[in-house]
């Protein structure tokens, strides 16, 4: 991320830089439509400059337009529009030229960090619900709504991002985030803890698979091998589910009693997660 | 606590557009065919909904909104499970309540969804254990709402 931060400063200082050493010598209007208008079209989203480069280039036209005919004499407004043509393609080119960043490899790597985050968060609510540990559920929820907020590839969602890679992305992007609504989901089950003895095991057992595989799916990001094969845990969660069935056989007892309605929404929770993260293995082997 | 005043209202607000959002997808019936449409509304609204809350100082409060959040977030999930969605035209009338009605006066439309499950959906419904704890949901959203206000 840092990384990116400075690229992205170092490309508009240069930028700027050519902006102002042009506007100098060849403008025709005044000296600041160009590098502003260069500065301005490169504040685009990652992996769509042409396309949101292209749109605040004509809105900018617009404002040149308004800005010759309402605040200032029409007679430069031509000279204004070429400045600022200029300037648009000179911070467009640089975008795509200067320090390009692989849209692939920043996607790659912002998905593993949020998914380190998501198995984390994973394990802290298993522990609410066993051990009724508060505090690090509660942590490591900030730390995950934190990096929703901020941290979040979604500039894969923009209008205009690459066609080549738009769907492929924007899929994986659907099922991360689904992961993170069943992970606040499974939070909010896991506030009413179950008391039955019966159930920790099983759910341990249902755990620990999980986050493995959430794991592995990281380590395929990040394209290191696997040592071993993904493994399915969909044995422990059938088994899981017999055991909480065996506890509370019928619907009318479950809706008798608030946290095993909890559980039972836990569990499907649970079932959810695994398909969702066999879509993403699924996801990543076609790549 | 006047600008705490301001900041509950704003959350509150985005909670409730993000519960609407949900609702009409269980009302428009049209998810598997503009799945990537909702889902980057939903997304985009949960991030106003995380930005609004992390606005809020009052640790309480907060806790509340965040615990808010998180029952929309699950009451969503519905839209994964349910195989059918013609189930929902059972409950067309009462979501359309719960949809128009204002956010701390909830109280009569889900118990009229609970009527209905009662009644219909128990029978209906291939799952109905997926309805009631949607509907306990509804519920909790309900008295914590109640709380805040």
């Amino acid at each position: 991320m840092q990384d990116r931060i400075i690229k992205n400063i170092l490309r508009n200082l240069i930028v700027l830089i050519i902006a102002c050493i042009i506007s100098y010598f060849f403008a025709r209007s005044e000296t600041f439509w160009l590098p502003m208008a260069a500065l301005f079209v490169m504040q685009v989203p990652l992996g769509s400059a042409v396309r949101h480069g292209l749109e605040r280039f004509v809105l900018l036209l617009v404002v040149v337009f308004i800005f010759s005919y309402v605040v200032q004499s029409p007679y430069s407004l031509y000279a204004r529009a070429a400045d600022v043509t200029i300037g648009s393609l000179l911070g467009i080119a640089g975008n795509l030229l200067l320090f390009p960043v692989r849209v692939d490899a920043e996607f790659r790597r912002e998905i593993s960090l949020i998914l380190q985050q998501y198995s984390n968060y994973l394990n802290s609510i298993a522990n609410l619900l066993i051990l009724k540990e508060v505090t690090p559920a509660e942590k490591q929820r900030k730390i995950v709504e934190t990096s929703f907020r901020k941290h979040f590839p979604d500039w894969v969602y923009a209008m205009g991002f690459s066609i080549t890679l738009r769907q492929g992305h924007r899929h994986f992007l659907v099922l991360v985030d689904k992961i993170a609504q069943l992970l606040f989901a499974m939070h909010y089950a896991a506030r009413y803890p179950i008391e039955n003895s019966m159930l920790i095991e099983p759910l341990k057992n249902v755990i620990s698979p999980a986050q493995e595989m959430l794991d592995d799916i990281i380590q395929l990001i990040e394209l290191k091998p696997l040592t071993e094969g993904v493994e399915d845990f969909e044995e422990e969660i059938t088994i899981l589910d017999n055991v909480f069935k065996n506890v509370t056989p019928q619907l009318d007892l479950i809706e008798n009693s608030e946290n095993y309605i909890y559980f039972a929404a836990f569990i499907y929770d649970l079932k959810d997660l695994r398909l969702t993260m066999l879509k993403l293995l699924e996801a990543l082997s076609l790549n | 606590m006047c600008i705490d005043a301001i900041t509950v209202k704003i959350a509150l607000h985005k909670i409730r557009k993000l519960q609407k959002i949900f609702l009409k997808i269980y009302l428009n019936r049209d998810y598997r065919n503009r799945h990537f449409y909702y889902e980057k509304k939903i997304h985009q609204q949960m991030q106003h909904v995380l930005t609004a809350i992390n606005w809020i100082w009052n640790v309480q409060l907060a806790t509340v909104l965040q615990r808010l959040f998180q029952n929309v977030i699950a009451q969503g999930l519905l839209r994964f499970r349910i195989e059918d969605y013609s189930t929902f035209e059972i409950i067309d009338q009462e979501l359309k309540a719960i949809l128009a009605a204002k956010i701390n006066k909830l109280e009569k439309p889900i118990a009229a969804l609970e009527s209905v499950y009662a009644n219909a959906l128990t029978v209906a419904a291939a799952d109905p254990l997926q309805f009631y704890i949607f509907i306990k949901l509804l519920k909790n959203f309900q008295a914590d709402v109640c709380k805040i206000a």
